[in-house]
């Protein structure tokens, strides 16, 4: 839970409001100064009008070069970035030669295949140049090989779910999905932090959409009980069908999300569950088979899992699991399937080798070793940034932990800061996030050492304190834990 | 008779008007003449206040008590989350066990593939599958991060330059995949209330992009030019917010529904006229129309700058995957 100190948040409110000025400013200079010589094209109205870009052009636009890093190496956990220059302050910019190497803590490799792995690359060059790198075709009409059937039960299996049906990007498998599961007449009530592609699919699918609190079984209970005594908006008549849809890991908060009591509540009133495990699969629960495992959950009750291979699995596309029946109508449906170019035959190697690495059927225990290591690296980096008094969400066993930021002068200079001593990191603002509530996010991956992270400690420490985001600072939680010593003995 | 009784009321009510009058006759209040008629209209006053005062009449609301949604809520049985299963849904596509070229092998035997958009056989070039194998070993597979966050590899920089330069356009940006980039580059410039012309055999994708960015669609007959014509005309004639709107044509290069090719000398001419942006998908022309591959634009010999937005997929004639979307300067800065 984020707790927002309250001369923060004045603090914050007051940059925005003197960064909004500044930029309505320049705007009038901007239209006075253009009005004898009007670039615009005669007849032809403006493709942005007003201030549907503002937020672009004077926020955004100011931070550009924190943003859309060009890297020359693989994401793994240390990455050469490319130095850019502008000449006409940020709005353009261009590539230099020069490259730094960085400790990456930012990208999305948790278990450490981004880069060339001993097992998984050997196959896939092989797949490679029997299959070729694309199949140019629709999973239909000739676009399935036996890779992708193969990948299919083993990712089922995986899982957990009797079977499972690829697609050849994340994004995508949400936006297309939702729409063929359900339609006019039907609810969706999802989280108030779900992802944008989950939005997509949602509005995408002409169901009546409504939003539960972050997190909280309560309230969805609240709002099931609302929607099924009430019915359809105008006419009343009964749903013919409710979908809740969660995440695994939310990837801005860190959080897990409370599955056992939420499927309670589902199973009560006859909804059907939708799991979205784009950041779990792989990165968390013992053998890796992400958040049902980490929470006891059995894989049988959710009625829908979803996930995406370029999170843990170092290579692109998406999944869906569930019941054979639903598999069957989905591949009949489902326009990604039937109109989508298939998934290349390499990458679906790729996942098939780090899934085998992954249960151990390879031969060797780096699975288990590369989970253990995630594990222990998430918890020590975890309470080390706690420990330095940095304001950090999520919950135990998560890799993803954003450090809470919150004015928009710190994003910038905790970017560049911890870039001129080699960490890169990663760094969110509007409209990603409330307005108020930027952050950096911190990535582990199972492969940083010790010694990477000790030194990503250092970095952070030390920009932490030049920049200012030291929130709660050590003192006051040793007095707490003391204080509670006390009232336990 | 009549007379009497008129001559009895008009008596009787000069009677009661004296009596009201008497003892306020000679009442002056606050230099004010009290008269018989102001207590009357100071009655009449006071009643509708009371009236007015007073509350009116509703039902009772009665909200749903506790036991009632519970027992809605026990009654209440979805919908299955699919449909009863046919025999059609049961049918499995062909399983290939080589690269997808223009001969395969499907369970055991030799075919001729006339199923994948290969146009220019790409697919095995030794070249090719050389330099995959290269870039493999340097980068691994996946990115692992979204474009803004440590996923722009400089590969992807180079290939975007790559492709302005071979269309001749300023710049151009890459997507992931082939499908959503129509679908993604719709709803980034037409947003609701603006008007956009399609052909009416389009691709879902498509339309699906069209329905997300919810502005007024209007349809014309396909690939026909005339109705293209009298669309335009009806939907600009005596609209006098048309300069604040933003206009746009859609068309495809090659339809792939229909293999009808846009004549597009012409849309240039229609656009002109009436002042649209053209939004040219061109995914199945990319590479195959034009006399060095340019596309459409080649093809006709129509100078690439008056085509606002190209997008393609590279799914068919480029034997990979993704999509990539080219335009003016403007366009690709938006786009960022």
């Amino acid at each position: 839970m984020v707790r927002l100190p309250y001369f923060t948040a004045l603090t914050t409110l007051f940059s925005y409001g003197l960064l909004f000025a500044f930029g309505q400013m320049r705007d009038l200079f901007r239209k006075i100064l253009d009005l004898p010589k009007s670039k615009k094209v005669q007849g032809y109205a403006p493709i942005c009008l007003g201030l549907e870009d503002f937020y672009t052009r004077r926020l955004y636009l100011r931070a550009q070069d924190c943003f859309g890093r060009p890297i020359a190496s693989a994401p793994d956990s240390w990455i050469d970035v490319v130095d850019r220059y502008s000449n006409d302050n940020n709005k353009t910019l261009h590539r230099t030669s020069n490259i730094t190497k960085c400790l990456n803590l930012g990208s999305y490799n948790y278990l450490g295949f981004a880069a060339a792995d001993e097992y998984c690359t050997p196959r896939v060059i092989e797949s490679l140049k029997q299959y070729s790198p694309g199949t140019c075709s629709v999973r239909v009409d000739g676009g399935t090989t036996k890779l992708h059937t193969e990948l299919e039960e083993l990712a089922a299996r995986f899982v957990g779910k009797p079977a499972a049906i690829l697609f050849g990007m994340g994004y995508v498998t949400n936006s297309a999905i939702i729409p063929a599961l359900i339609g006019k007449g039907g609810l969706i009530i999802s989280d108030s932090l779900n992802h944008n592609s989950i939005v997509n699919g949602a509005r995408g699918s002409g169901a009546t959409v409504r939003v539960f609190q972050h997190n909280t079984p309560s309230h969805l209970e609240e709002v099931l009980r609302e929607q099924i005594a009430e019915g359809q908006p105008r006419t009343h008549r009964p749903w013919k069908k409710i979908i809740v849809i969660l995440e695994g890991i939310y990837s801005m908060e860190g959080e897990l999300c409370k599955l056992p009591e939420i499927m309670a509540v589902c199973k009560k009133y006859k909804a059907y569950t939708y799991l979205d495990e784009a950041h779990s699969i792989g990165a968390i629960g013992k053998t890796g088979r992400g958040v049902c495992e980490l929470l006891g959950v059995d894989p049988a009750d959710v009625d829908i899992m979803m996930g995406t291979f370029t999170k843990s699995f170092g290579s692109c596309g998406g999944y869906i699991a569930a019941s054979k029946e639903i598999i069957q109508y989905l591949k009949h449906t489902c326009p990604a399937h039937l109109y989508g170019t298939s998934m290349s035959p390499p990458a679906v190697q790729q996942v098939i080798s780090a899934i085998k690495v992954i249960l151990g059927e390879d031969g060797s225990n780096r699975g288990a070793q590369k989970l253990a290591q995630i594990r222990d690296n998430s918890n020590f980096f975890r309470s080390e940034l706690h420990k330095m008094g940095f304001e950090v969400l999520g919950d135990e066993d998560s890799p993803v932990m954003p450090i809470m930021l919150y004015n928009p002068a710190k994003i910038p200079a905790f970017s560049r800061e911890c870039l001129k001593q080699n960490v890169a990191v990663v760094t969110v603002a509007f409209p990603a996030t409330p307005l108020l509530l930027a952050r950096a996010r911190i990535c582990i991956s199972a492969s940083h050492s010790r010694e990477d992270l000790m030194k990503g400690l250092e970095v952070l420490s030390k920009v932490g304190d030049l920049v200012g985001i030291k929130y709660f600072p050590v003192e006051s939680e040793n007095s707490h834990a003391e204080a509670k010593l006390k009232k336990l003995e | 008779m009549a007379v009497a009784v008129a001559n009895m009321t008009t008596a009787a009510l000069d009677w009661v008007s004296v009596k009201f009058n008497a003892p306020l006759a000679g009442m002056v209040v606050f230099g004010v003449h009290i008269h018989g008629h102001l207590v009357v209209e100071v009655l009449l006053i006071a009643v509708i206040l009371f009236q007015l005062s007073r509350k009116s009449y509703k039902p009772p609301k009665k909200p749903l008590t506790e036991k009632e949604i519970d027992d809605l809520c026990d009654e209440w049985a979805p919908e299955p989350l699919h449909p009863p299963i046919t025999e059609e849904m049961l049918s499995e596509p062909p399983t290939l066990e080589s690269a997808a070229g223009p001969h395969t092998i499907i369970d055991g035997k030799e075919v001729v593939n006339f199923a994948s958009a290969n146009y220019l056989g790409l697919i095995g070039h030794e070249k090719i599958n050389d330099s995959c194998i290269g870039s493999l070993e340097k980068y691994g597979v996946g990115s692992c991060g979204p474009r803004g966050f440590y996923g722009t590899i400089d590969v992807h920089l180079d290939c975007e330059a790559r492709i302005s330069k071979f269309l001749g356009t300023p710049d151009s940006i890459l997507y992931s995949y082939g499908i959503s980039t129509i679908f993604s580059v719709i709803p980034a410039f037409c947003k609701k209330g603006d008007i956009i012309v399609v052909d009416e055999g389009v691709h879902w994708a498509v339309q699906n992009g069209l329905y997300l960015s919810r502005s007024t669609i209007v349809y014309f007959k396909h690939n026909d030019m005339s109705s293209l014509k009298s669309t335009l005309e009806k939907v600009t004639r005596g609209n006098r917010r048309a300069e604040k709107i933003r206009r746009y044509i859609v068309v495809e290069a090659i339809y792939q529904n229909s293999g009808q090719i846009a004549p597009l000398d012409e849309i240039i001419r229609l656009k002109e006229k009436y002042l649209f942006r053209v939004v040219l998908d061109e995914s199945h022309s990319f590479g195959v129309l034009g006399s060095s591959g340019r596309g459409l634009a080649e093809h006709y010999g129509v100078p690439v700058e008056k085509i606002d937005i190209i997008t393609a997929g590279m799914g068919n004639a480029l034997a990979t995957d993704g999509g990539f979307c080219t335009g003016s300067v403007r366009v690709v800065d938006h786009q960022d």
